[in-house]
């Protein structure tokens, strides 16, 4: 399987950090209610992060709180983050694609022509991706007419195709069958060993998680718990 | 090309809302510019419609002297005098001869000029048979004809005045109505250009999307508010500072409900 390649202006960058998140002692908040405690992490460049634990555990917390942009978060303690020039993307749990558009209109939000030059190689690298995940023929359908598990792989090739430094995914595979859940695997792997995308993958599906290779962070009881790698059965 | 294309996606993708934002802003600014304006058109379209208080009369040119309309104008009561059309005065002048067995032939009705003289509403019922008297004198030894008085109905007239001050009040009322059509369908364009600079802000090296493609949207808007307020048109003008300040208010209200729902990152 190949995959399109990072600008190496972006490369170069994220290189230069030894690690993305340096997290010290650190306590998250929503309105006055601790949701994580007593943080205390590195993520490094070209991690492949499985995030898990049960239902309201507080994984999409702990993704909202990395990728920054999120105002409801309070936090106390010692947090580095990369800079400005590291990319952060996020596939949210509820997608947030538009139903009325196309999958190409849904996917042309992630057009940078900084990035690509012209619209051209966009729909390339588009038709590649959309070749492996096998939705090819639905590209000039809108949304609305297609599965849920279309609109999930739609929402994480939007992410793929930003190019971004770092990719965020809250509960990517939920509306996907194993085989699907696969490709999505393998596509993410080839990303992150390639082309050095950090991968934070949140999930509540221990047993996909015992199937693939990654490290894991397991919050359990408002702390975040560093069990080591998985290995592949 | 590129905000200016999100704010028309954003803009256009909720099709009836963009016709009512439209509408209600051009008949918003309308209305505002020309307030004054429109209410004279409907005062006037009112007078125009209903039945002036007036009587015609029909004289051979030939026999009136020089100055015969402006006599006319001058007397007290008198508001306007308007030309009668010729087909009109033979029609009259014919029904009144078929009636009295007369030769029409005698009275060559191609050389009749008609004139209709009305009154001011608002004239006594004595003062209006003075005029007419008057105006009978002074075609006096003249072929000429004087109809009688055409009153417009008692009731008509109340109901009419009143309906002068109701529709004006109605104008007030519909600029209102506008206005608040505008702000409501500005918030749902408003909410709508959010979610879609929220997803271009997540997966594009972009920020403030929002602001630039309303900002550059709104261009010919803005200019507008700039004359307006060079031109003078809007300066010490209550109502536009309480316009400016909702719309202030509408997108406050969105920007801080997006950020609590994590669809914003201003």
């Amino acid at each position: 399987m190949q995959v399109g390649n990072l600008s190496p202006r972006l490369t170069n960058s994220v290189h230069k950090f030894q690690s993305l998140f340096k997290i010290s002692n650190t306590n998250i908040f929503i309105k006055k209610n601790m949701i994580l405690n007593d943080l205390n992490l590195d993520i490094n460049p070209a991690d492949f992060i499985f995030l898990t634990g049960k239902t309201g555990a507080g994984k999409t917390t702990f993704l909202n709180f990395l990728w920054g942009k999120s105002k409801n978060l309070k936090i106390s303690g010692e947090v580095i983050r990369p800079g400005d020039h590291c990319f952060i993307a996020k596939v949210f749990q509820d997608l947030r694609v538009f139903n009325n558009e196309t999958i190409i209109e849904n996917l042309f939000y992630a057009y940078d022509e900084f990035i690509y030059g012209s619209e051209e190689n966009f729909k390339k690298e588009i038709y590649h991706y959309a070749k492996i995940l096998e939705i090819t023929k639905h590209l000039e359908s809108k949304l609305s007419e297609c599965s849920g598990g279309i609109c999930q792989k739609v929402a994480i090739l939007r992410a793929i195709l930003s190019r971004a430094d770092i990719i965020l995914l809250d509960e990517p595979t939920s509306s996907l069958d194993h085989d699907s859940s696969m490709i999505i695997y393998d596509l993410l792997k080839i990303l992150n060993k390639k082309n050095k995308v950090t991968i934070i993958w949140a999930t509540h599906d221990s047993e996909l998680v015992r199937k693939l290779s990654g490290k894991i962070l397991h919050i359990k009881n408002k702390r975040i718990l560093d069990t080591g790698n998985t290995c592949f059965i | 090309m590129f905000y200016l294309k999100l704010f028309i996606n954003a803009f256009l993708e909720k099709k009836v809302n963009a016709i009512i934002y439209s509408l209600s802003f051009f008949i918003m600014l309308g209305a505002f510019l020309y307030q004054s304006e429109i209410a004279l058109f409907a005062s006037n379209t009112l007078s125009v419609k209903r039945k002036a208080l007036s009587f015609k009369i029909a004289y051979r040119e030939n026999q009136m002297t020089n100055g015969f309309e402006a006599k006319i104008l001058k007397i007290p009561g008198v508001l306007k005098i308007v030309p009668v059309q010729q087909d009109s005065i033979n029609k009259n002048i014919q029904k009144v001869l078929l009636k009295y067995d007369i030769n029409q032939e005698l009275l060559n009705l191609e050389r009749f000029q008609g004139l209709k003289i009305i009154l001011h509403e608002d004239l006594s019922i004595k003062n209006q048979e003075m005029v007419r008297t008057y105006v009978s004198k002074l075609l006096a030894n003249t072929n000429s004809f004087v109809a009688p008085l055409s009153v417009p109905n008692q009731d008509l007239l109340i109901q009419t005045g009143n309906f002068r001050g109701v529709s004006l009040q109605v104008l007030k009322i519909s600029m209102f109505i506008a206005f608040l059509s505008f702000l409501i369908s500005f918030y749902f364009m408003l909410m709508n250009l959010y979610k879609k600079s929220f997803i271009v802000e997540n997966y594009q090296r972009k920020k403030y999307v929002a602001l630039k493609s309303l900002a550059i949207g709104h261009s010919p808007l803005i200019f507008l508010l700039l004359w307006g307020i060079y031109s003078e048109k809007f300066q010490k003008s209550f109502i536009f500072l309480i316009a400016i300040l909702s719309l202030g208010f509408i997108l406050t209200i969105v920007t801080k409900s997006q950020e609590r729902n994590g669809k914003s990152s201003l």
